[in-house]
């Protein structure tokens, strides 16, 4: 079959319904409902620009800055291109795998712990129970609540001779309980426990909402199945919390291995190194040694590998929702 | 014709109109309308606001503006970003010997070797004495604005109770005994929050380089004779136990355990003496009196770790230079009396002596001078003839090395690694930074 000029397989959006002809043959786009190509992108056009002067740029200019040697107090004329070079000071930096193994026993263990305690105390929060609302509320104040005043509270907490914390351990019968933040072997678990505590009330609304969300039929088809508690988690509720489960493991992980605030305020990195977790590795190469480019290369060497994480946890949980595919992504 | 008025006297009367001419055009651009804008980590309402508000009496026509940036890592960055992008700064105040040098090489600092040569408050720092200050290729870069010697605040009520003496010449051994005895006497938490800097009082402001600048010092008998001091306080409790000072998160001032009667001792600047003076947030009942630092070796010379400091440097850029001379004219010369309650003593005290340190005792001390200070033990340490006041020339890497430094030294006092296994590391980690630094260069 041969095709003439004027045909064609698949129309040209030219060809479509409510594109006009202009004179001397051009055409002129419309969209379908008759609006001129332009508009959109006139409405769309101040986010964009935004997104490219506040996103775009940064992202692509600190991952530019991570192949050079720049003090910033120098000035653009003092940039130095060093190509690789400060990659692969980091490949033989000790201290960068250092914090890098602490930032990935901070998240890798703080992240499913908080999950799961947040899913714990959803189910809990899931039942008729008296005051439950007000409970969800004081459950969920640790995430509204400042930083600074969070550490502060728990530095009393955690102090070794007065804490409550030590306090309560000592009442408990252990004569020498941990100096958390004044011992290196303790104050990255004390940060982990602090963080599984300011997550879980965030971790547990959110999987109220995918509880509440859930077909009753199933449950009163499994009860009638004669399937328990557990049966019916295993079968029912942790396949229908699957999508939930990974947007929380994805977010909680890029969130956790970021984590800065909290530990330039309690711990400074210290005792020793023992708290220096990447990002904070990277604030001190920039803000304090004035090694932006090497800070900048840390801080592209954490994108790789939370992206890279991130695509994984993506691949894994694929199929193995309850309601399929279409609610993965 | 005027017999008198002839050529000698044409010119003369010529040069003279000239001359007022000129006169009058530098007072008249002195006095012409400009906008200052300064830069400081000293808060407006501690001496600051009045001190400006004095030069805008005297100076109607110059507008000052006044932006306060935290004198910590992210202030100091603050700065720098806005050196380097041009913000309008025509004055601004640098703090340690690192922030002024890092400034006045990149270039941001204005050369001030001509205007302090002729302002008799600041001739002391074009002195090649390096415990003065640091000039950059002979040239005065940065004005320091504060005397600020290190001395120990001691807490009299509690000698007078425990009958201890304690004399102007003791040493490092004695304050360590006496400590000691304080808390015993006294049943006290510690004697001391701060560790005694026993290698810059040897080895002066370089304490962490060789001589040559080209490898760390850390090996020096000083450093672990600085070591071994520490940790004998640590273990006998005589020195604020690391723990403590890690849970209540005391980084640098730990004034309130002094003047809670925690502590007997407290070594700082006179910056501290406004927290002295400030019975309200800080009540106490007791004198506060002083002594020098104690002598590492008794008989001997040796630096105090304290400098002139608060430096203040005129922006290479600034288009009001001769408005911001005035000001740095005004801040060291007659306005440096409101900065006195900030416990800021004016450098021109090291040359003033005595008379000088009467002038100051009522701004610096306040209303009730004599019922919270020995001012007498005061003017003995501050006006002491051997005082010698220690300045960082070499600052290679040197904010690494020191973070390098403080978190070993947290491990030792923790008992984590002992003093051999910090030096080694210590060592090592400091002569790469000085290296790398070096190739970077």
């Amino acid at each position: 079959m041969t095709l003439s000029p004027n045909s064609a397989v698949s129309p040209s959006p030219l060809n479509r319904p409510g594109a006009s002809r202009l004179p001397g043959g051009r055409r002129q786009r419309k969209l379908v409902n008759g609006m001129q190509w332009w508009v959109p992108w006139a409405f769309t056009a101040p986010s964009l620009l935004l997104l490219v002067a506040f996103l775009l740029i940064p992202l692509v200019g600190g991952v530019l800055v991570a192949f050079t040697e720049w003090d910033v107090i120098s000035g653009i004329e003092g940039i130095r291109w060093v190509g690789f070079d400060n990659f692969v000071q980091l490949f033989w930096d000790r201290k960068f795998w250092e914090a890098f193994g602490r930032t990935a026993i901070y998240a890798g263990l703080g992240v499913p712990l908080t999950i799961l305690g947040g899913l714990a105390l959803a189910l809990a929060l899931n039942r008729p129970l008296y005051g439950r609302g007000a409970l969800r509320a004081i459950f969920f104040l640790p995430a509204i609540v400042n930083i600074i005043a969070l550490g502060s509270v728990w530095l009393l907490l955690l102090n070794p001779r007065s804490g409550l914390i030590n306090e309560g351990l000592r009442f408990l019968g252990i004569s020498d309980p941990p100096g958390w933040v004044s011992s290196s072997q303790w104050a990255l678990p004390a940060l982990i426990v602090m963080a599984i505590w300011g997550g879980v009330g965030y971790i547990s609304v959110l999987y109220l909402a995918a509880l509440q969300d859930m077909p009753s039929d199933l449950y009163e088809a499994a009860t009638l199945d004669g399937a328990g508690w557990w049966q019916k988690f295993c079968v029912i509720t942790w396949p229908a919390l699957m999508p939930t489960t990974v947007f929380l493991t994805v977010t909680q992980m890029i969130g956790q291995s970021q984590t800065f605030g909290v530990i330039a305020y309690m711990t400074g990195g210290g005792p020793g190194e023992a708290t220096t977790v990447l990002s904070y590795y990277m604030y001190k190469n920039g803000f304090e040694f004035y090694r932006f480019g090497y800070a900048a290369a840390i801080g592209v060497v954490s994108l790789i590998v939370v992206l890279l994480l991130t695509l994984f946890l993506w691949r894994v949980q694929r199929g193995k929702s309850l309601y399929g595919d279409d609610h993965d992504d | 014709m005027n017999p008198n008025l002839n050529r000698r006297v044409f010119l003369a009367g010529a040069a003279g109109i000239v001359g007022t001419a000129v006169f009058s055009s530098r007072s008249a651009f002195a006095a012409s309308p400009a906008t200052l804008n300064v830069w400081g980590a000293v808060p407006l309402d501690r001496g600051v606001g009045a001190l400006l508000e004095a030069f805008s009496a005297k100076y109607p026509e110059i507008t000052v503006n006044y932006t306060q940036y935290t004198n910590n890592a992210d202030g100091n960055l603050r700065l720098d970003t806005s050196l380097q992008g041009g913000a309008p700064i025509d004055v601004f105040f640098s703090y340690g010997a690192a922030n002024v040098a890092r400034r006045a090489e990149a270039g941001y600092a204005a050369d001030l070797t001509a205007f302090a040569s002729a302002n008799e408050n600041l001739t002391q720092f074009l002195e090649t004495d390096p415990q003065r200050t640091v000039l950059f290729d002979g040239k005065l870069l940065a004005i320091p604005t504060v005397f600020n010697p290190y001395m120990v605040y001691v807490n009299e009520g509690l000698l007078e109770k425990t009958g201890i003496e304690i004399p102007f010449d003791w040493t490092v051994a004695q304050f360590h005994e006496i400590g000691l005895e304080l808390i015993r006497e006294a049943n006290l938490e510690a004697a001391n929050f701060k560790v005694l800097n026993i290698q810059t009082m040897l080895l002066g402001g370089n304490a962490t380089y060789t001589e040559d600048g080209q490898a760390s010092n850390f090996r020096d008998p000083a450093w672990r004779q600085r070591w071994e001091l520490m940790m004998a306080m640590e273990q006998d409790g005589s020195l604020m136990s690391i723990e403590q000072v890690l849970a209540q998160k005391v980084d640098v001032y730990a004034q309130s355990h002094f003047l809670a009667e925690r502590h007997p001792f407290y070594l700082d600047n006179p910056a501290t003496i406004r927290f002295v003076r400030d019975v309200d947030n800080y009540p106490h009942d007791f004198r506060t009196t002083f002594r020098p630092m104690p002598l590492v070796n008794a008989g001997t010379g040796q630096w105090n770790e304290g400098s002139f400091e608060d430096s203040l440097q005129i922006s290479t850029r600034s288009r009001n230079q001769e408005a911001a001379e005035l000001l740095a004219a005004f801040w060291v010369g007659e306005g440096k009396q409101h900065m006195l309650p900030a416990g800021k003593v004016p450098p021109a005290l090291a040359t003033e002596g005595r008379a000088g340190f009467d002038a100051i005792v009522p701004g610096l001390l306040g209303d009730d001078a004599a019922e919270l200070f020995d001012i007498e033990s005061l003017a003995d340490v501050l006006l002491a003839e051997d005082l010698k006041l220690s300045v960082a020339t070499q600052l290679v890497g040197l904010s690494e090395i020191n973070s390098i430094r403080n978190g070993l030294e947290q491990q030792l006092r923790l008992g984590e690694v002992s003093i051999d296994e910090l030096t080694a590391s210590l060592t090592e980690q400091a002569d790469a930074v000085i290296a790398r630094e070096r190739n970077t260069a």
